[in-house]
Order: structure tokens, then C-alpha cells, then sequence
């Protein structure tokens, strides 16, 4: 694909159209690093530039050091000038060539060359080498979510690019939930709890879970007593936090699996198994491969402590242990 | 009930003479026909079309069970792939390379296969289905399979064919000359289950009916609880449809009856989320089971089971219930005892074929 050499040239700021950005790709961090280089080096490469009608241009690249010109009062800027008939294609197709082997894109601007690709401005094999090279997926149906996050809310793209929340969690906050204030008091949890991508993915399907389980708005459960006071402890770092509230999310979520646990624990205070001997049942109780460890110090502490064991396998503790009744749905009576 | 008629059917070359080709151009005048070389997998999700592809894979499958949980040893017979009822829980759903509707058209050679595998193995009591991947009676009246299936089977002293749907399109079935080899299935759900989930479905008196209609035309029944869905009022709920069931059919008539608590794939979730958004069924007590899928923690599942076994076997006592994929923690908590005690759950489900449809292998 060719496009037509640009020109390079000076051309008046005051000539510049602002308010042009259909070519911007917006990084919604600061740009504290980009002007420390200005500031340093001052413009290393010419922004590219479209003329338009009216006499005026309208920025392709380069639009924080246009800003920065800007701002500083320059009256003049050397950049390239791309021919008024070079098509929006070819200069995107341009643009984003100049992306893929640049610095990596962050969540947010990775989320509008999505939308971007996905246009219509490409195909075939155009469009795959760009998915492919700026990491996005080839599926529809997932290309989508990138989409959408492209038109999420500023402080949710700006979270995203600055990495408070993580990748995956952006592409689920964008489509769920669906009220502005319900994402906003979702992503103030997740900016106070600043856990890993995939417990941020968790507590959003949590919250979501819970919502669809009682039947009641996201925006309730967000702001419940409990959650509240998990959220506001005094004491609790926010690991502590983070672990509370998904503790919370099982204790709401499974309840009979919780009485379960918690009649298991009791009996077995009632019923311990001999010193050195610990049992542990199938995690969440599936299955009937249950576990026993006992710790020794010799063979004959060994022979001593399963004969303690086989005693107490025999008795009727222990086999309340391994088949209690199973904990009754409390939906039963009513039904 | 009515389903939408494809309004394209694609046909591969090599499948074009065939008799599924044939009938469906003589029961869809009004469809647009096009044959092409080949059908590649990955064809974008089109509600109108109808794929009819020559089959290269294994038409004879063993069921998908896993080495944690007892399967009942059923024998897949693979003659398509989706599902126009879109059930809000279906696997099939989460199948994106081939998302069309598609039907498998070298028929010859399937019944060949088979052919072949019972021959080979004379001693042997085969079950074949052919409701895996796709519903059995779903196109059958477009296509006509079942009237080269069922006949098939008639008569054979170590096989039987199951056709299991949600439809109630059967009327091709009753002057074929079964045998007394093939089993008319339907899976059932609580009406409120019907309703939200499986919207598209026969609806439970439709399917009833058409029981009662197959076991009139000396069809042999069964029914497939499976998913059982946990909802509010779900003991009434399911209470009614057994009641209704052993209304509408003689308990005498049933071979089997088949319980299975909803369970999927982590993956499906999403997946269900994005295409039945006002759906819940995902969001019950469910725990990771020991093949990776979701399944209601244990105690909900044997409370379940052990409901609907009682209702059932206070209607028939002798009736065969069993557990579709389940463990022998779950079976002894339903049932007292666990299928290994006798002789494993694929011979249990032989026995009660034998005793209720008199069919057995000889001896060797």
C-alpha cells in the first residue's frame, strides 16, 4: 500500500483544527513523560498533519506535541503534510503501522485501535495482521468487548490505562454493570482494593452473582451494610480487605456448602481424631476422596497412632464425619 | 408446536444425491437450495440455514463421560451437529466453529458403520442415541431419517436406538415398523423451567401428548430429567410433571428414567450470560466437580435426586432410575446402594432394556 510522500513544511499553529480528533488515539494518562522530553529535546520527529477546507489541518500524529507547541505559544511547527486526497485509510493504515512497532499500547488506547480495525476501514489480511499485532482477538464476539470498552466511561478507560484496574477487568466493567453510578461504585472498590486481574474479575462476577441470585439491583448489594463495613474497617489493610469480602461473596453465594463446613468443623471438635491425625474431606465436599495425615516420629509411634486411628474409625463419630445427612435446601418447607 | 423452516440449505457435492438431500428438497419446495464442494467449519451463524455436509469424523461415539462420575454407557450415533430450540443451558451453544445447523448427508455409510459394529459384536447389548449433538426429531420430518433408522433397528436381538427430543414430531414414527427396538425419549422440565429456559421447546403437555401417541404405536418410552434446574417452587414444580407423566403414559411403557442436576462447562457461563441475559440458571450454589464443570454443591444435588426417584417410584417401584453422571457417594445417598454393587449402571440399563423390552443378546 503507498501513500503519497508527505511534505515536510512549517505551517501556522493557528491554522490547526483542535477540535479535529478523528484521528486520535487518546492514552487517558498523563503526559508527564512525553513533555519531559519535549521539555529536554524539544520535537524529534514532525507531527503529521491533513489539510482540509477552509485552510486548515487537521492533526493525523502528534497530538500532545501540538499541545505541548501550543501551550508554549510557538506560532509555527515543521511537520508532515500528507496530501488533502490521501484518504483516511491509507493515513490510519499509516498511523497504526507506526503504533505496532512503537511503544505498547495501554488498555485504553489498545480498546480504540480495536474500534478502530474493526470499522470497516480493514480486511483480510489487513485486518488480521493488525489483531494480531496489536493482540487483539480474531472473534467476533470478543473483538466486540474491546469495542465496548472503547466507548466506556472516561474514569473506567483512565483506570484502565493507568493500570489500577487490569485488562480483563476494564473489558467486563465496560459491559456490566449497566448504570453508570453502579460501574462507578464497582470501580472505587476495585481502585481500593488494587488486587491482582483475576480476583478483580472475580469480585465484578461476585457482585454480579449476587445481584441475580437475591434479585435485587447490582447498586444495592455495592452498597450493603456488609460490603460497607468490609470496605471501611479501620483496621484492615486492603489484602485484608479483599480477603473478607470474598469470604462474604462464599458465605452469600453458598450457604449450604458454608452449614456444611461449619457442621464438618463441629463435629469434628466433637469427634477429633487422634493427636498427630488430621482429617480433610474432598474440597467442597465432592467426591469420597478424603484425606488423612497423620504426623510420627518412629515406627512404633507409627503403629501406636493407627492403632488410635482404627479405633476411631470405628466409631459412630466418624462415620457421622464422612455421611452427615445432607444440609436440606431451605426452600423445602415452603414448597 | 412450530419451528422456523431453513430457509437456505448448503449441500455439499458429495452428499448431494443422497436421500437426506432428497427429502429435504421434496419437503422444502420454498427453501433455497445451493450445492457447493465443501462446507468449511467456522461458517458465520445464519438462522435460516441448513448445512448438509459429508461427514468424515466417527458416526459411532461412545457418551462423553468422565473417569469421576458413572456413565450410563450410552452409544452416540452422530448424525448432526446443533439445535434450533436454543435452551438457555445448552452446551451447544458454546460449539462457535460450527454454529449453523448441520446435518451429516453420507447416511449409507453410517448405516453401514453400525451395521458392521453389531455385527461384530453379536453378544453385545448396544444403545444407540442419537440426541448428543443435535435434537433426534428436530429436522426428522424434513429429513426423514428416523424412517431409515427405526427400521434398521427392528428386530435386533442386541441393539436398541433411543431418540431423544423436545419436540413433539413424531407423527412420522407411528406407522414404522419398529420392532419394539427403538426408544421414543423426551427430556422433561418443571414448567416454570420450560417457560424461561427452554422457551422454544414443545411445551410439557405437547411433549406428553406425543408420548402418549408413540407409546399407543407400541413405542417404548423414556424420559430424561436432565437438567434438573434448582428454582423457587422447583418440589412443585417437578412434582406436577411427574404427576402429568404417569397421566399421560403407563409407567409399564417406561424403560428408564434419567436424572441429571444442571452442570456446564466454567467457559459456558459467559456465554449464557451474553445470549439469555435475563436468564438465572447460572447463578445457583455451584461448585467446581471433579472433571472442571459447575455443578450444584452435593447436598442440592441429592436432595434432588432423592425427590424425584420418590415420586417416581411411588408411581413404579420397579421402574429404572438412574443418575447421569454422578459418583458412587451420590448414588448411595440417593438410592442405598451404589450401580457397582450390581454389576455397574450400563448393566443395570441393560437389565431394565431386557425387562421391559425383552431384548437381549444371546450367549455366546
Amino acid at each position: 500500500m503507498q501513500l503519497a510522500a508527505a511534505a515536510i513544511e512549517p505551517i501556522p499553529l493557528s491554522r490547526v483544527d483542535w477540535d479535529d480528533r478523528r484521528f486520535a488515539i487518546e492514552s487517558f494518562r498523563p503526559a508527564d513523560d512525553i513533555r519531559a522530553s519535549l521539555d529536554g529535546f524539544g520535537l524529534l520527529s514532525p507531527p503529521w498533519v491533513l489539510p482540509k477546507v477552509g485552510d486548515k489541518f487537521a492533526i493525523v500524529d502528534g497530538f500532545k506535541r501540538m499541545q505541548w507547541l501550543r501551550e508554549r505559544g510557538e506560532e509555527r511547527v515543521i511537520c508532515a503534510v500528507f496530501p488533502a486526497d490521501a484518504g483516511v485509510w491509507k493515513l490510519w493504515a499509516r498511523r497504526l503501522e507506526a503504533r505496532l512497532f512503537g511503544p505498547p499500547l495501554n488498555t485504553a488506547e489498545k480498546a480504540q485501535v480495536a474500534a478502530i480495525v474493526s470499522s470497516g476501514l480493514f480486511e483480510g489480511k489487513w485486518l488480521g495482521r493488525l489483531l494480531d499485532g496489536f493482540d487483539l482477538p480474531r472473534r467476533p464476539e470478543l473483538l466486540q468487548r474491546w469495542m465496548r470498552l472503547s466507548q466506556a466511561d472516561r474514569s473506567i478507560l483512565e483506570a484502565a490505562a493507568l493500570e489500577t484496574i487490569h485488562e480483563r477487568a476494564a473489558l467486563e466493567l465496560a459491559r456490566w454493570p449497566e448504570s453508570p453510578e453502579d460501574r462507578s461504585e464497582l470501580l472505587s472498590i476495585l481502585e481500593h482494593l488494587r488486587c491482582s486481574a483475576s480476583i478483580q474479575v472475580e469480585i465484578i462476577e461476585r457482585f454480579k452473582d449476587i445481584s441475580m441470585m437475591r434479585g435485587m439491583p447490582v447498586g444495592e448489594v455495592l452498597r450493603c451494610a456488609e460490603v460497607r463495613t468490609i470496605l471501611d474497617h479501620p483496621e484492615w489493610n486492603r489484602r485484608e480487605k479483599t480477603q473478607a469480602l470474598r469470604l462474604w461473596f462464599d458465605a452469600v453465594r453458598l450457604p449450604r456448602l458454608k452449614a456444611r463446613e461449619r457442621s464438618f468443623s463441629e463435629q469434628l471438635h466433637r469427634t477429633p481424631p487422634p493427636p498427630g491425625a488430621q482429617l480433610t474431606p474432598p474440597p467442597s465436599f465432592e467426591g469420597d476422596r478424603w484425606r488423612m495425615e497423620v504426623v510420627f516420629s518412629s515406627g512404633d509411634d507409627l503403629r501406636e497412632r493407627l492403632g488410635q486411628l482404627r479405633s476411631w474409625s470405628l466409631s459412630s463419630g466418624f462415620h457421622a464425619l464422612l455421611a452427615p445427612e445432607p444440609v436440606r435446601s431451605p426452600r423445602s418447607a415452603s414448597d | 408446536m412450530r419451528i422456523p423452516r431453513p430457509g437456505i440449505v448448503r449441500i455439499e457435492e458429495a452428499v448431494a444425491p443422497g436421500s437426506v438431500a432428497n427429502q429435504l428438497r421434496k419437503n422444502l419446495p420454498e427453501a433455497v437450495f445451493e450445492v457447493v464442494n465443501k462446507i468449511p467449519d467456522g461458517t458465520p451463524f445464519d438462522p435460516r440455514l441448513l448445512e448438509v455436509v459429508e461427514y468424515r469424523g466417527r458416526f459411532l461415539r461412545q457418551c462423553p463421560g468422565t473417569r469421576h462420575y458413572l456413565c450410563c454407557g450410552y452409544r452416540i450415533l452422530h448424525i448432526g451437529v446443533q439445535c434450533s430450540l436454543e435452551c438457555t443451558y445448552c452446551i451447544l451453544q458454546a460449539y462457535f466453529n460450527q454454529p449453523n445447523l448441520r446435518l451429516f448427508g453420507n447416511t449409507d455409510e453410517m448405516l453401514q458403520l453400525l451395521a458392521d459394529e453389531l455385527a461384530s459384536h453379536p453378544h453385545e447389548l448396544h444403545r444407540f442415541g442419537t440426541g448428543e449433538f443435535t435434537d433426534s426429531l428436530l429436522l426428522d420430518p424434513l429429513t426423514g431419517l428416523s424412517c431409515r433408522l427405526v427400521p434398521f433397528f427392528a428386530g435386533r436381538s442386541n441393539a436398541i436406538l433411543e431418540l431423544k427430543t423436545k419436540t413433539d414430531f413424531i407423527d412420522q414414527l407411528l406407522d414404522l415398523p419398529h420392532g419394539g427396538n427403538s426408544i421414543v425419549a423426551w427430556s422433561l422440565n418443571s414448567p416454570t423451567i420450560r417457560k424461561s429456559e427452554e422457551s422454544r421447546a414443545a411445551s410439557i403437555s405437547e411433549r406428553l401428548r406425543a408420548a402418549r401417541r408413540c407409546a399407543e404405536a407400541g413405542y417404548k418410552l423414556a424420559f430424561h430429567f436432565d437438567p434438573l434446574i434448582e428454582h423457587p417452587g422447583w418440589q412443585a414444580g417437578y412434582g406436577d410433571v411427574l404427576d402429568r407423566l404417569f397421566e399421560a403414559v403407563d409407567p409399564g411403557k417406561i424403560v428408564y428414567i434419567s436424572l441429571g442436576a444442571f452442570r456446564f462447562m466454567p467457559e459456558l457461563k459467559s456465554v449464557i450470560q451474553a445470549r439469555h441475559p435475563r436468564s438465572r440458571i447460572v447463578y445457583g450454589e455451584f461448585i467446581r466437580g471433579l472433571d472442571g464443570k459447575m455443578r450444584y454443591f452435593r447436598d442440592i444435588r441429592v436432595e434432588l435426586f432423592r425427590f424425584m426417584q420418590e415420586r417416581i417410584h411411588r408411581a413404579d417401584p420397579d421402574l429404572c432410575v438412574y443418575l447421569c453422571m454422578e459418583g458412587e457417594d451420590i448414588w448411595r445417598d440417593v438410592f442405598g446402594f451404589s450401580p457397582e454393587e450390581r454389576g455397574g449402571l450400563p448393566s443395570m440399563l441393560d437389565r431394565a432394556v431386557h425387562q421391559r423390552m425383552g431384548i437381549a443378546p444371546g450367549k455366546p
